[in-house]
Formats: structure tokens, C-alpha cells, sequence
């Protein structure tokens, strides 16, 4: 699950770059006002594919962290 | 659970559901989607059927795709602006409709796995506030005013969309506007360039500092996000119940 979240955050990086290029487009065109929404759009995007990047490394290495206590924890020698 | 499917409120909400679905159907028939039109009605249906919280994200998938690859295959071609406001409309009450049916039958907040762990120590006794099933809405609180709002709702948001579709369509035909000065898309062409710069740079220093996250900062930053997520519905939740124990207190009834 972890790993669908940062492929999910990638792929949504990847879209807000291609909405960027779109708003290139549009002020080619001199659109002001769809360059401007889509302007905005892309910047959702972007802001919410960093959150889930941030969401998804954080949640792996807490995860391996858990992985790598538990296996210490079994490794060590019973006492009493 | 039967009781609340068959309470008049849940009817209501069944029934519009059903009409709304129709609508968008007939919407999509109109705009020239043919024997295609049919296919969001399926998730929908089964949806209302099984009671699946499901539905409407079926339902917008779907919707997404056939106006996706429609296009691109010559179906949906004959669009108008009142049918186009009027899915919209179908589509945004639909909606609106299953999740209150929702609310009603099955789940407005899903059960809290916390209740598991809670003390059963007599001292703790009512400072457990979490509920243990998923909490419904009573039916006894819906009211006209919830279909005034949806009224309002389904008949102000197409209007909106559609003001900002037609400003957009308007200057989309125009074509490229001569006479405009230089020096303003020269501004608008370097704000471009440094935001560009900007979010690629803020992307770029994030990741690079996040893959190098130490475990206690991972575990801290998941902490704050869970805590920063939930606490506004959290906070509405536990007013909500402490509310409700207060008035039945009131009343003289066991909380």
C-alpha cells in the first residue's frame, strides 16, 4: 500500500508538470483565463503529489523501523 | 438496520437517487453517448442496492472516461449548454443523495479499532467517547432545510461552472487577441519561468531532505499528519455525542 502511494505521488508530480506545460501553451495563446485555471489546477496537484510523497517515505521508513525492532527484539536472548 | 432502510427519509433519498441516476442517463443519451449512456447507471445501481460507498466514485470514473475517450471516438458530440448544466446538476445530486442514504442506513463515521483498546477500568466509565459500531444519522434529525441546501446547491454550482465554462469557450473561439502589450506577457511569461523554477526547486530540496528522513522525524511527521487530518472531525464528533449525552441526561435517560 505504501508502495501504491509513492508510485500514486510520482505519477501525480508527473501530472501537474504536464498541466504546467499546458499553462506554456495557453499564454502562447494568450489565454489569460484558462492559463490561469489551469494554472491553479496544476498547483493542486502539485501540492497534494509532494503530500503524498512526504505521506508515503514517512510511512516506509516508520514501517522498516517497526521491521528492524521486531527483529531485534525476537534476535535477543530470553533471560530468567 | 431494515427499520432505517425503510424509514421515509432513506426512502426519499433512495428515490431521488434513482431519479438523479435517470437524469444523468438521459443527459448523456441527449449529448449522443447512444446505448453508452447506460453504463454509469450500473455502479449506481448496484451501489444503491448493496448500500456501497462506493458508487459515486464509480459512477465520476466512469463519467470521466466516456467524455475522455468519447470524444476521441466521435461519441458525445452534440453538446448543449442547458443538458450540460443539467448533468451536472444530476450528477452533483446523486452524490449528494447516496452519501446522505448512507449516513442514514449504514455509516456517517466509519467504527473507531480504537474501542478495542479502551480500559475497561469502572472510573473510565463514559470518558470513552469514540463509539464502538459506525455511528448513523438518526433519522428523526432530518429536516426540509437538507433539501432546500441540496436545492440550492444543485441549482448554484452548474450556474458557476458554467459562467466559468462559457468565459473560457469565449476566449478559447476568440483566438489569440492582438493589441495586447508586450511588456504585460513578457511579466506573465517571467512569472512562468521563476514559479516553475520555484516549485521544481521546493519539489526537488523536499524529496532529497525526505528520503533522508531519520526514523523519530518519520514517525513524528506521521504523527502531526494524523493529528492535523482529524482533529476538526474528531473535535465535531465528540461535541456531537457529549451533546447528545447531555440532553439525554436531561431527559433523565441512561446515556
Amino acid at each position: 500500500m505504501i508502495w501504491i502511494r509513492e508510485i500514486a505521488g510520482w505519477l501525480l508530480l508527473l501530472v501537474s508538470l504536464l498541466v504546467f506545460v499546458l499553462v506554456r501553451e495557453y499564454l502562447e495563446q494568450r489565454w489569460i483565463f484558462a492559463a490561469g485555471i489551469m494554472a491553479f489546477v496544476g498547483v493542486m496537484i502539485f501540492w497534494g503529489s509532494i503530500h503524498l510523497l512526504k505521506v508515503a517515505i514517512a510511512a516506509r521508513i516508520a514501517q522498516q523501523n517497526r521491521q528492524e525492532a521486531g527483529q531485534a527484539a525476537r534476535s535477543r536472548p530470553q533471560s530468567g | 438496520m431494515r427499520e432505517r432502510y425503510q424509514a421515509p427519509a432513506a426512502r426519499d433519498y433512495r428515490l431521488a437517487s434513482l431519479v438523479c441516476l435517470c437524469v444523468l442517463a438521459l443527459s448523456l443519451w441527449h449529448e449522443g453517448f447512444e446505448a453508452w449512456a447506460l453504463l454509469p447507471l450500473i455502479p449506481g445501481l448496484l451501489s444503491l442496492l448493496l448500500l456501497s460507498s462506493a458508487g459515486p466514485i464509480f459512477v465520476l470514473v466512469l463519467l470521466g472516461l466516456l467524455y475522455g475517450i468519447g470524444s476521441r471516438v466521435g461519441l458525445g458530440t452534440s453538446e448543449s449548454w442547458w443538458n450540460s448544466g443539467l448533468l451536472i446538476a444530476a450528477c452533483l445530486s446523486y452524490t449528494a443523495c447516496h452519501w446522505r442514504l448512507l449516513s442514514l442506513t449504514k455509516q456517517a463515521v466509519p467504527s473507531d479499532p480504537r474501542w478495542a483498546k479502551a480500559p475497561a477500568h469502572p472510573h473510565l466509565k463514559g470518558r470513552w467517547f469514540q463509539r464502538e459500531q459506525a455511528s448513523v444519522r438518526s433519522v428523526q434529525q432530518t429536516n426540509a432545510g437538507e433539501w432546500l441546501v441540496l436545492l440550492l446547491q444543485a441549482s448554484l454550482f452548474p450556474l458557476l461552472g458554467l459562467g466559468g465554462w462559457l468565459v473560457l469557450d469565449t476566449e478559447m473561439s476568440l483566438g489569440t487577441p492582438q493589441g495586447v502589450s508586450l511588456r504585460l506577457w513578457g511579466l506573465l511569461w517571467l512569472a512562468w519561468v521563476v514559479l516553475g523554477l520555484l516549485g521544481g526547486g521546493y519539489a526537488l530540496f523536499t524529496l532529497l531532505r525526505w528520503y533522508h528522513l531519520s526514523r523519530d522525524e518519520a514517525e513524528l511527521f506521521l504523527q502531526d499528519e494524523l493529528w492535523s487530518a482529524t482533529r476538526g472531525p474528531q473535535r465535531r464528533i465528540q461535541a456531537t455525542i457529549v451533546q447528545q449525552r447531555y440532553h439525554a441526561e436531561k431527559r433523565g435517560e441512561r446515556p
